[in-house]
């Protein structure tokens, strides 16, 4: 273990999750601003059918407790249903990484915002997908961050009962 | 999968808009005498970070080719230790290329009733430059693989009939 304290890094959690369909930051009060957030359950537009790409999703992210740099990004993940109790999830891709550093000398409680843009994100057939944020480790690995994650159906407006 | 497969538009939200409704809270918690009441417009506590944006029209795609295994087996070999052996080559892979989001294949792979002679396909689902070559230097670097009773190893793709064994 390190004894300098500048080197300890402690990982962020995860507040809040929420794809959008815009989002755009404000260079003057280093903001975000989103719009139209996605809920929970979406349909295709009409006439398309699966496999399925939205053209453009926003992931609006909020962290909060962590001290030192660290590279985050957001896993989508397909979750497959097996008629078993065991959920499993297969990964369709891992976003760009964002940089966030909790400055050292700010109270823990202080919550950073940020978005991930996607385009073109597929959502190969019907059903639910995950965003999940990750921290990028040293070595090249990831490792999930605790806290929230944001599940989003995609369903077929013709299949619905 | 191909491109031409896909449909590309903006979902539609499931959920329907319904107006709301506006309360006037001012007789709320009356017991504190309105003077004593500061009022404005609260400050988001979350300090904005710039983000990134990531092109996923290489998600998700089926490639063309991938790499196929064959194993031989005693007959009484349980599913399990197939099973295992499946695991362990794609973890193998996985680890020598992480960019290629190598999976088992399920649609490619035979499970014979006698389970002496299986067959697995292990497809890449992000799409790359130089596929083929990049199989065919994995399909090397796993041949001697000392766990799995490997008979045969090729990489394999759609659209010709040729083939790249090890």
């Amino acid at each position: 273990m390190s004894t300098d304290p500048t080197s300890q890094v402690i990982l962020p959690r995860v507040l809040l999750v929420i794809p959008v369909q815009e989002a755009v930051f404000d260079l003057a009060d280093e903001q975000w601003e989103v719009k139209q957030p996605f809920g929970t359950h979406r349909f295709l537009p009409p006439g398309a059918d699966f496999p399925f790409r939205e053209p453009e999703v926003w992931v609006y992210t909020q962290l909060q407790g962590g001290l030192g740099p660290v590279e985050v990004v957001v896993e989508f993940r397909q979750r497959l249903d097996e008629d078993t109790d065991r959920v499993s999830y297969r990964s369709v891709g891992v976003s760009a990484a964002v940089r966030i550093d909790f400055e050292r000398n700010e109270s823990r409680l202080t919550i950073r915002e940020t978005v991930f843009g996607f385009s073109l994100l597929p959502f190969r057939e019907e059903g639910t997908y995950e965003f999940r944020l990750l921290a990028v480790l040293a070595g090249g690995g990831t490792v999930p961050l605790s806290g929230v994650t944001c599940d989003l159906s995609m369903l077929h407006p013709e299949r619905r009962v | 999968m191909a491109d031409e497969k896909w449909s590309v538009g903006r979902s539609v939200n499931a959920a329907k808009g319904i107006p709301g409704t506006t309360t006037d809270c001012s007789a709320w918690e009356s017991d504190v005498p309105a003077e004593k009441w500061s009022v404005g417009r609260s400050v988001n506590a979350a300090k904005g970070i710039p983000g990134t944006t990531t092109d996923c029209s290489t998600w998700d795609h089926k490639p063309s080719a991938r790499i196929v295994v064959r194993t031989t087996y005693s007959p009484d070999t349980p599913k399990e230790v197939v099973a295992k052996h499946a695991f362990v080559l794609i973890e193998k892979l996985k680890t020598l290329a992480p960019d290629l989001g190598l999976e088992y294949d399920d649609e490619r792979s035979v499970e014979p009733p006698d389970q002496r002679r299986v067959t697995f396909a292990i497809s890449p689902t992000r799409r790359v430059p130089d596929l083929r070559t990049r199989l065919v230097g994995l399909l090397l670097k796993v041949c001697d693989e000392p766990n799995v009773p490997i008979s045969g190893l090729m990489v394999e793709w759609d659209d010709e009939p040729t083939r790249t064994a090890a």
